[in-house]
């Protein structure tokens, strides 16, 4: 029971994550609306895993990726 | 009269506005080859060059003396691996991040020959001397952004002076607020910038100056990009690549080159037609630039 609410807890702030990233985005963050988007997907689909470290480790991923579209959309030519 | 009277010494004694004087000059080379043109994902000045590696992972070594781009392919990347960063150390190794958790080697013949697993995943990379420069999570508010170590095992890391993280409204912005560029050395000393500010950081990893280069902001740059490179030469030169506010082909290119000095009180600024992608070089006097168009540029301060 206890497994089963933390593990929902942690979803939840979550799924709050992924909507305020949307919701928070500026500029040089306007450059990289589309990799925003897709972190927000990201951290959602993260959120499903069960396991805590492996839904750490999708988390960062998540992240990583959002780097990788950010710094070619803001840094790359 | 008392207000008249300050007035006229204030005019008198204040410094004037600085004007945009005339003397740069630019000239397109038409040299011996042409840089492609995926997206150029790092940069890396030694020995007598200057390399870049593209999205397509291609190696091209520019020879300004030559007027010489060659281009070859990189052999031994993995088809999944999207190469980001290049840094030069001085027994001539090229180091790239193969992935955010892997370093590879690249020997400038064109092929990988080391690959290090890194202990935390790196997000940009350079060079000083014989230490890399990079940026690695966890990004944090208030942790140094950059950080310098050895290329391999035992890394000997540590934090670079200056440019502290800095917090955004959401983990979207944070990361992106966080991201850094890095020019072209000189004297030991590396100028590092936020993407977003026109603030430079210039020192060792040690000890460092910030200060704010406001003068590369003007009709036709990007306000919230300004920084698309800069280079440190001489004996206190400072070359400013300014941003595009438009974009051509989707990317922004540095549509304005500024020749001034550290304490940004110096103010040579000229229109770049074609844009351009890169600094290569830079010396007190001239300034060489990779086009858009994949041919070089030579600016001078005459």
């Amino acid at each position: 029971m206890e497994r089963f609410l933390v593990n929902g807890l942690v979803r939840l702030g979550t799924l709050v994550l992924a909507a305020v990233l949307v919701v928070g985005s500026s500029r040089p963050g306007e450059a990289a609306v589309a990799c925003t988007t897709d972190l927000a997907d990201c951290y959602l689909d993260a959120a499903t895993i069960d396991s805590f470290w492996y839904r750490w480790a999708a988390g960062l991923d998540c992240e990583l990726a959002f780097i990788g579209c950010a710094r070619y959309t803001i840094m790359g030519i | 009269m008392a207000l008249l009277i300050s007035l006229l010494t204030a005019a008198a004694l204040g410094a004037p506005p600085q004007a945009d004087t005339p003397s740069l000059h630019a000239r397109v080379i038409a040299g011996d080859g042409r840089a492609p043109e995926p997206v150029i994902v790092g940069r890396a000045v030694c020995n007598g060059s200057t390399w870049l590696l593209n999205q397509r992972k291609e190696l091209i070594a520019v020879t300004i003396d030559r007027r010489r781009i060659a281009v070859q392919a990189v052999s031994g990347f993995r088809p999944d691996e999207t190469p980001w960063g290049l840094a030069c150390t001085p027994d001539g190794s090229l180091w790239t991040l193969a992935t955010p958790w892997t370093l590879a080697r690249i020997r400038t013949e064109g092929s990988i020959t080391d690959r290090i697993r890194l202990p935390l995943p790196r997000l940009a990379l350079f060079a000083l001397g014989d230490r890399l420069v990079y940026s690695e999570m966890p990004v944090a508010a208030g942790k140094a952004v950059l950080a310098a170590g050895r290329a391999t095992p035992p890394f000997d890391q540590r934090p670079w002076a200056g440019l502290p993280g800095r917090a955004g409204s959401s983990r979207a912005t944070e990361l992106t607020r966080n991201l850094v560029g890095c020019g072209i050395d000189n004297g030991g000393l590396l100028p590092c910038w936020f993407a977003d500010d026109d603030r430079i950081s210039i020192g060792d990893g040690k000890t460092e100056t910030t200060r704010s280069f406001a003068i590369v902001r003007g009709p036709g740059v990007d306000p919230a990009l300004p920084i698309r490179d800069a280079a440190l030469a001489g004996r206190g030169r400072v070359w400013l690549l300014a941003r595009a506010a438009r974009a051509i082909a989707g990317t922004q290119p540095g549509g304005r080159l500024i020749a001034t000095n550290r304490a940004g009180t110096e103010n040579r600024g000229i229109d770049l037609k074609p844009a351009a992608r890169f600094i290569l070089s830079a010396t007190e006097s001239s300034c060489w630039l990779l086009t858009v168009d994949g041919t070089l540029m030579e600016v001078s301060v005459r």
